[in-house]
């Protein structure tokens, strides 16, 4: 009796993280609010013309990850 | 013994073909149902991709705001500074400003290209090859962005080395 329910919380436990593992692989658990403080930051800018506000804006302009979601996307494909 | 053996084929002649177009028909559901389950998988990547799309035209969209504002932000410099003093020339700092403009300009263009092909990518009848074809776009996209961005670095490092005091900051 103690050994089947073992074997069931094992299998339980088995599907949990197969199912955790799947999420955390495909990028799904990414948090939509994560993407929202992004492009937040990216949207904020000051008003300012003096060169200092200029230059410190310019500086945080990042475009190193505008793909970021094409490996993802051919993921889907392949 | 013998009317027993004519029976049994007689029997068997009038529901073998039942039993066998019930084979059949089991063997036709079952492959409805595996395209079913295919088509419902296909529905799943499309969706998937289809936000995976919109995360990445939003953040582009961003990104072209952004460097619009600085485009403005550093023509009201400019303005001021032409304003300020007749004499200092601004046109070093105005070509580069000009040079972010066309790139920018021409970025757009591309991500409305781009943003179509990138829906149509689920719906290609070669799915793989548009994908290939979008992430070209996407390059050229990413390094005309790059490009408006090193101009009005240049632009404003042009102002910079103008080296009008404190005073004509305001």
């Amino acid at each position: 009796m103690k050994s089947k329910l073992v074997i069931s919380l094992l299998a339980i436990l088995v599907i949990v993280l197969a199912v955790f593992g799947y999420l955390m692989s495909s990028k799904e658990l990414v948090s939509p609010k994560t993407f929202e403080r992004e492009i937040t930051k990216v949207e904020t800018v000051s008003e300012l013309d003096t060169v200092e506000d200029i230059e410190k804006d310019l500086t945080e302009t990042d475009l190193t990850n505008l793909d970021a979601e094409l490996d993802q996307i051919e993921a889907q494909i392949n | 013994m013998k009317s027993l053996l004519i029976a049994g084929i007689f029997l068997s002649l009038v529901f073998a073909p039942n039993v066998f177009a019930q084979g059949v028909g089991v063997r036709v559901q079952r492959e409805e149902k595996r395209e079913e389950r295919k088509i419902k998988i296909t529905a799943a990547k499309r969706e998937r991709i289809m936000s995976f799309s919109n995360k990445m035209t939003i953040r582009l969209d961003a990104v072209v705001e952004r460097l619009q504002k600085l485009i403005d932000r550093i023509d009201a410099r400019i303005a001021k500074i032409d304003a300020s003093d007749t004499d200092i020339s601004t046109k070093l700092a105005k070509d580069a400003v000009t040079e972010a403009k066309t790139n920018l300009a021409s970025a757009k263009e591309e991500i409305t290209i781009f943003k179509a092909s990138l829906t149509s990518i689920p719906e290609a009848d070669d799915a793989k090859m548009a994908f290939k074809e979008t992430k070209v776009s996407l390059d050229s996209i990413k390094n005309k962005l790059k490009a408006v961005h090193s101009a009005l670095v240049k632009s404003i490092g042009e102002i910079k080395g103008l080296r009008i005091g404190a005073t004509n900051e305001k």
